[in-house]
């Protein structure tokens, strides 16, 4: 043996020992973690504890009467106890504040600590039908189209945590509120207060809204999202950002950020009884897949806006109940304003004719859909009928044959080049869908370019109206006629740019009519208006989808879409008899 | 020993300077900010413009690259990585909530891997050429072939679709809940260390079949050693150095590259936070981020280099 072998020899001999001690360690460690995980509980985020009898506050008789007059009924005894987990399905949560962001996620989560002065449900048997509850307004009405008179309810006190500890909430702190979501510079909801004057407070228990003029938008963002009652000690102390403390049905705990906040029941809330469960937690699952799976196996409460497909395959679930709805499809596809070949509506209702909205309803929502004009069919009574936009009268319907006709009399028999750009960081079917429209587009000689753009830059792009030819993008949500904004020269989703005075003239019309019918009829009129011309913006259509939620969840009822609230949360409770 | 390891620890610096600058400059380059995605929705009607130009300015984003560059290296310089753009906190504290959950999901994943390459590996090895050898050949690469995303979604959807069970989808940290933990953590580290452990099979295959024609290896047989001794003590020990290396490359993969797994099983780890931070432009955090990532990455290295004079004492570092 030479003298390096025996070197090595000795080497080895010195370090066999410590890294057979590493190994063998660490082989244990996994074996142990493996049994640990086999034989550990299954445990449940999604209410599976039983409801425990009560004993907590309120009786089942008081909580019944509550629910009556302050939520939506269903048959059942109320039982206390319980947590309660829900994914919603909504964009990551950036922060708590809610003035700072408009989208669906903040505001849900919001719901649950914070007040406003109305609820807004739907109807149980009709979730496209809404329906207005008191919250910390019991009353209201309209002495004249700019004045509008809330009658408060008595006795509110917000949360019993710092910096509040359970001070009664004044009219002040409403009044604060509104003007806050109004007038500060980084609120995203500013633009829903443009036409309030002043806040008067004649006495503690009323608050009366000034008008500059009637808006009927204004009456539906108090109710929705846009004036949550939040205390200003909390503004000008730690912020909103990371903190929520409102008078809500719960009190906030903690935030992890994507991945859950958890709120434990407010014993002191106004209503008394609610609550009924005693813990919720929100929770941000960013996959379908994950979702739906989280909510076979009872992890979480709910699931809205599921496709048929998805539906399909877990109607057989025996926990699980479900109901159809309308949901507004917002993807269109606009014309950049500024292009002077789009300033030819022959042009413009040639590129109408070559779409087919059914080929879109198809791909998106595997064919279960409606047709829509500019107002989603999600409201009853502000859309058009399904047989008038079929109609000749409009281009929303295919004709492929008419299309090229036009294109010909505008002096594009030969077509032109184009591009579209649409959004890479959305579901797949955006891509198909963008797809579809281009061969929908070649059959008439227009040649599009698809250009792909990830979220953020789509956005600016979007903004910006910075775009060759077309944009499938979205367009906004709302109450009814708020669909109209988008129409709007300064409107939040005007995606082609749209700068016409005497359309914004038209549109403030409808917005400023007091009459609810009258509105109705003027925004329809409109509507016609805008399809016989093609404004800029081809609407496709609505989508029918699912709520899928447990049927242990009594008395839930799924949030409306335009309506970023989980309010039902709080008239929830968990039964598994 | 220690000036060797002085210098390669002052050679971080000029490295991650580079690399924040890099990042820097890049993704201010790219169209669109957080304020186009905070104006999402918003309720427009003569406000936007005005409300965008504010937040912009409060965020400091609406100075120039060179400006913001100096302001930010300012801060550096006084340990200070910033706030969040989305939420306002500083970014270590989320990234002290991330990282160590990255961190188990990778070392339990190198754990699997490597656990079961080795045994597979060496099997392959010493079963060269036969039946035995040519399966754990086609399962290495199917293994290292097969999307995670698809592994992983399976393992979440099958056994809710059949079962009614599915891994827990929020966070409990080892402490906290360690039965939790494990159950969200094991299938997702599963579906990580299969992948790996593909790619180490083949690479402990090879190198064992290389180091087990070594003379040495011939004596040890000559000695009449039994041939776990043999393959334990003598073979694998010296394979394991090119094995070592791969381990070391994978690992910063894995830190900052899992993110697919992490969003199927919804880990909220540093692959997340760092795709979110990228889509939303949160420009301190993901700054900070890579910082971090580049960091670990560069101290990984660094004890994959002294290990090598660990594993062969012929291999000497400084």
């Amino acid at each position: 043996m030479t003298e390096g072998t025996s070197v090595y020899w000795e080497t080895f001999a010195r370090r066999t020992l410590s890294r057979r001690r590493a190994l063998t360690g660490a082989a244990l460690a996994t074996a142990g973690a493996a049994v640990a995980v086999a034989c550990g509980p299954r445990s449940k985020g999604g209410g599976g504890q039983t409801a425990r009898s009560s004993g907590a506050a309120g009786s089942d008789a008081a909580a019944a009467a509550i629910i009556g007059k302050e939520w939506n009924t269903s048959p059942g005894t109320p039982k206390y106890g319980g947590s309660i987990s829900h994914a919603p399905t909504a964009p990551p949560l950036a922060n708590l504040d809610p003035i700072l962001s408009a989208s669906a996620m903040v505001h849900q989560v919001a719901s649950n600590a914070y007040s406003k002065l109305m609820r807004v449900s739907r109807k149980n048997d009709d979730l496209n039908t809404q329906v207005l509850y008191p919250d910390l307004a019991t009353s209201w009405e309209t002495a004249s189209p700019t004045t509008w008179t809330f009658h408060l309810r008595p006795g509110v006190k917000f949360q019993n945590v710092p910096p509040t500890n359970g001070r009664p909430l004044t009219a002040e702190d409403i009044k604060y509120s509104i003007l806050r979501s109004g007038t500060d510079k980084t609120s995203q909801l500013r633009g829903g207060f443009v036409n309030l004057d002043t806040i008067e407070i004649p006495d503690p228990q009323t608050l009366t809204l000034k008008l500059k003029r009637f808006d009927s938008l204004l009456f539906n963002n108090l109710a929705g999202h846009y004036a949550w009652v939040v205390p200003h000690e909390l503004v000008e102390g730690p912020g909103l950002k990371n903190n929520m403390v409102g008078s809500g049905p719960f009190i906030f705990q903690n935030w992890e950020q994507d991945s859950q906040l958890t709120f434990k029941k407010n014993p002191d809330y106004y209503l008394k009884g609610i609550p009924f469960v005693d813990e919720l937690k929100i929770l941000q699952i960013g996959s379908q897949d994950d979702r739906i799976a989280a909510l076979r196996s009872d992890r979480v409460l709910s699931q809205d806006q599921m496709f048929p497909s998805v539906y399909n395959s877990v109607k057989g679930d025996s926990h699980l109940q479900s109901q159809k709805y309308i949901v507004v499809s917002p993807r269109v596809l606009f014309m950049n304003y500024k292009e002077p070949l789009f300033q030819d509506d022959r042009v413009r209702k040639a590129i109408s004719l070559a779409i087919d909205p059914n080929a879109i309803i198809k791909i998106e929502n595997e064919g279960e859909g409606l047709w829509r004009g500019v107002i989603s069919n999600q409201i009853a009574g502000w859309s058009l009928s399904q047989d008038e936009l079929k109609s000749k009268d409009y281009f929303l319907r295919q004709d492929v044959t008419e299309a090229k006709q036009l294109m010909a009399a505008a002096g594009h028999a030969d077509g032109f080049q184009s591009e579209l750009l649409y959004n890479t960081s959305y579901p797949d079917f955006y891509k198909n869908n963008a797809q579809y429209l281009q061969q929908a587009l070649a059959a008439i000689n227009i040649k599009v370019n698809l250009v792909g753009q990830e979220q953020t830059a789509f956005r600016k792009n979007q903004d910006d109206h910075n775009y060759k030819g077309f944009i499938y993008g979205l367009d906004g949500e709302g109450f009814s006629e708020a669909y109209l904004l988008d129409y709007r020269s300064d409107g939040p989703k005007n995606g082609s740019g749209i700068s016409m005075k005497s359309l914004d003239d038209q549109i403030d019309q409808v917005l400023t009519t007091p009459d609810e019918t009258e509105r109705k009829a003027k925004a329809k009129d409109l509507t016609r208006q805008i399809l016989k011309q093609v404004l800029w913006k081809v609407e496709f259509d609505d989508d029918l989808q699912y709520v899928i939620s447990q049927s242990w969840g009594k008395n839930w009822m799924a949030p409306s879409p335009q309506v970023y609230n989980t309010t039902g949360l709080a008239f929830t409770w968990i039964d598994k008899s | 020993m220690r000036a060797y390891l002085i210098r390669r620890m002052l050679l971080f610096v000029p490295v991650l300077v580079l690399v924040y600058t890099f990042v820097f400059v890049l993704i201010r380059i790219v169209p669109g900010d957080i304020v186009n995605l905070m104006m999402e929705g918003g309720s427009g009607r003569g406000t936007s413009a005005a409300t965008a130009a504010e937040l912009r300015h409060e965020l400091g984003i609406d100075k120039s690259i060179q400006q913001q560059y100096a302001i930010q290296l300012q801060h550096l310089l006084r340990g200070d990585l910033g706030r969040s753009f989305r939420n306002g906190r500083p970014v270590t504290a989320e990234i002290g909530r991330r990282l160590p959950i990255t961190l188990e999901l990778a070392a339990l994943a190198i754990v699997i891997a490597l656990g079961s390459a080795l045994v597979i590996g060496s099997l392959a090895a010493l079963r060269h050429d036969t039946g035995i050898d040519r399966t754990i050949s086609v399962l290495s690469i199917v293994a290292l072939s097969v999307p995670a995303f698809w592994t992983g979604t399976l393992i979440v959807v099958l056994p809710a679709r059949f079962w009614g069970y599915s891994p827990p989808f929020t966070f409990s940290s080892l402490i906290e809940d360690p039965t939790q933990n494990l159950q969200q953590m094991l299938p997702a580290a599963l579906t990580l260390g299969a992948i790996f452990a593909g790619v180490l099979t083949r690479y402990v295959r090879s190198s064992l079949l290389e180091v087990l024609r070594q003379d040495y290896i011939r004596t040890a047989w000559a000695k009449g050693l039994r041939e776990r001794i043999v393959l334990t003590h003598h073979g694998l020990r010296n394979a394991f150095i090119p094995v070592i290396t791969v381990v070391g490359l994978q690992v910063s993969g894995l830190l900052g590259g899992a993110v697919i797994t992490e969003r199927v099983f919804n880990l909220p780890g540093m692959g997340t936070l760092t795709i979110t931070a990228i889509n939303q432009r949160d420009y301190p955090q993901l700054e900070a981020n890579v910082l971090v990532l580049a960091f670990i990455v560069l101290v990984v290295n660094l004890f994959v280099d002294i290990a090598y004079g660990w594993l062969d004492p012929r291999i000497r570092v400084g």
